[in-house]
């Protein structure tokens, strides 16, 4: 599995400083132990994954429906759509969630006998 | 198969509401002595499909021949419906986390057919702690496999069917559902069986004497966003229509025509799209 950007900048920042205070002699066991843990917690990274079933293929039209994945398991969410963590589909990437697939409009050309959740958005973090 | 025969008891606007929603909850009909012995035979019958409450009398009348419940389906089904032919028990242990679950029991059609009906009934008190059933208002209109839908969890607008002891709702057969979270501790019964129409589709219910079919409202109460106004009103008048064994006489025309401005004003006698004949 690929390890994420974000990993692997911080296990690099804590390389560079680990070389730092090696030359000056200041290096420590619990440094290294850093970039252990960093190594550790790259390993058990796994996608998040957000679904949002919107009311259209506008990114600020009202969320009809949500499911959530975070850390490999789904996380329970309520029904209530004011308690959701997010209202529409732009209120979840101004949180950081990446789109990974849009609405296949391929798939309701004809409105007469597909109609599923909504539009459905998937996202990522 | 058995039959039943009973008044009917739903008038055309009640038909109406249960072609647009998919379900009718009727809350607290069966009496408590006979909630009670239904529960003590759960637990003598544990099993999915305890079919031997087919052999109870008690049971027969009270729960399957319960008056309100039957005169629901006989106006939904007709004269002579046909009996259920199994008895199936969803008796689980609480707690329990169910996380997803959404779908339509096999054999779904997205039609506006009524040829069965989906019973679903509660021997104990079911509040939301106790995991009552979830389901989609207006969902048997929606087309979407039950593989398609095992990655849905919170659904707006999705209502849970929480509801005391001696409660029965019945449901189109292919309306969205699934089972909820249960934080309580217990063994809940959720009794569920299927009717049987024998008879044609036809107008026998009670009549309003009032009712104009060119003023009955086939919107849902709150726009439903997921769907185009006019797209809900035509899937709701034609289940209702074939109810009546009218379809025929049906021929949709889109735009604001009837059924979609069924509610508007038309007392200038002007009804574009509304069946001829028909009233
Ligand atoms: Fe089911």
């Amino acid at each position: 599995m690929a390890v994420p950007t974000a990993h692997l900048t911080h296990i690099r920042n804590q390389l560079e400083k680990c070389r730092n205070k090696l030359a000056q002699g200041s290096l420590t066991r619990d440094d290294l132990q850093t970039i252990i843990d960093a190594l550790d917690e790259a390993e058990r990274h796994v996608q998040d994954i957000l679904y949002i079933q919107a009311a259209s293929t506008a990114l600020e039209s009202p969320v009809l429906g949500m499911s959530l994945y975070a850390n490999g398991r789904r996380i329970p969410l309520p029904s209530n759509r004011t308690e959701l963590p997010y209202q529409s589909v732009i209120e979840a990437m101004r949180d950081g969630w990446h789109i990974i697939s849009f609405p296949n409009t391929a798939l309701v050309m004809d409105d007469s006998i597909t109609y599923g959740l909504g539009c459905e958005f998937i996202l990522e973090k | 198969m058995k039959t039943y025969n009973c008044k009917p008891t739903l008038t055309d606007h009640e038909i109406i509401e249960f072609c647009k929603y998919g379900y009718l909850m009727l809350e607290e009909v069966v009496p408590d002595e006979i909630n009670e012995r239904v529960m003590a035979f759960c637990d003598a019958h544990p099993e999915g499909n305890p079919n031997d409450f087919l052999k109870e009398a008690w049971f027969v009348d009270q729960v399957l021949c319960n008056a309100p419940a039957a005169g629901a389906v006989r106006s939904l089904l007709g004269r002579d419906y046909g009996m259920p032919l199994t008895i199936s028990n969803h008796r689980v242990h609480c707690p329990r986390e169910i996380n997803g679950g959404w779908h339509c029991d096999d054999g779904s059609q997205r039609a506006p057919n009524v040829d069965y009906l989906q019973v679903f009934y509660y021997p104990q008190a079911t509040p939301l702690e106790m995991g009552p059933t979830e389901v989609l208002p207006g969902s048997h209109h929606l087309s979407m496999s039950s593989h398609f839908m095992k990655h849905l969890d919170s659904i707006v607008d999705a209502r849970k069917t929480a509801a005391p002891a001696g409660s029965i709702f019945i449901t189109v057969y292919s309306i969205w559902h699934r089972a909820t979270t249960a934080t309580a501790a217990g063994i809940r019964n959720l009794i569920k069986y299927t009717y049987w129409r024998t008879a044609a589709p036809a107008r026998d219910w009670v009549i309003d004497p009032d009712f104009r079919l060119e003023n009955a409202d086939f919107a849902t109460g709150s726009p439903e966003p997921r769907r185009d106004w006019s797209r809900v009103c035509h899937d709701a008048a034609r289940m209702y229509l074939w109810l009546r064994g009218e379809l025929n006489n049906y021929e949709w025309i889109g735009g604001l025509a009837w059924p979609a401005s069924a509610t508007a004003a038309h007392a200038r006698g002007f009804c574009p799209g509304l069946p001829a004949d028909l009233t």
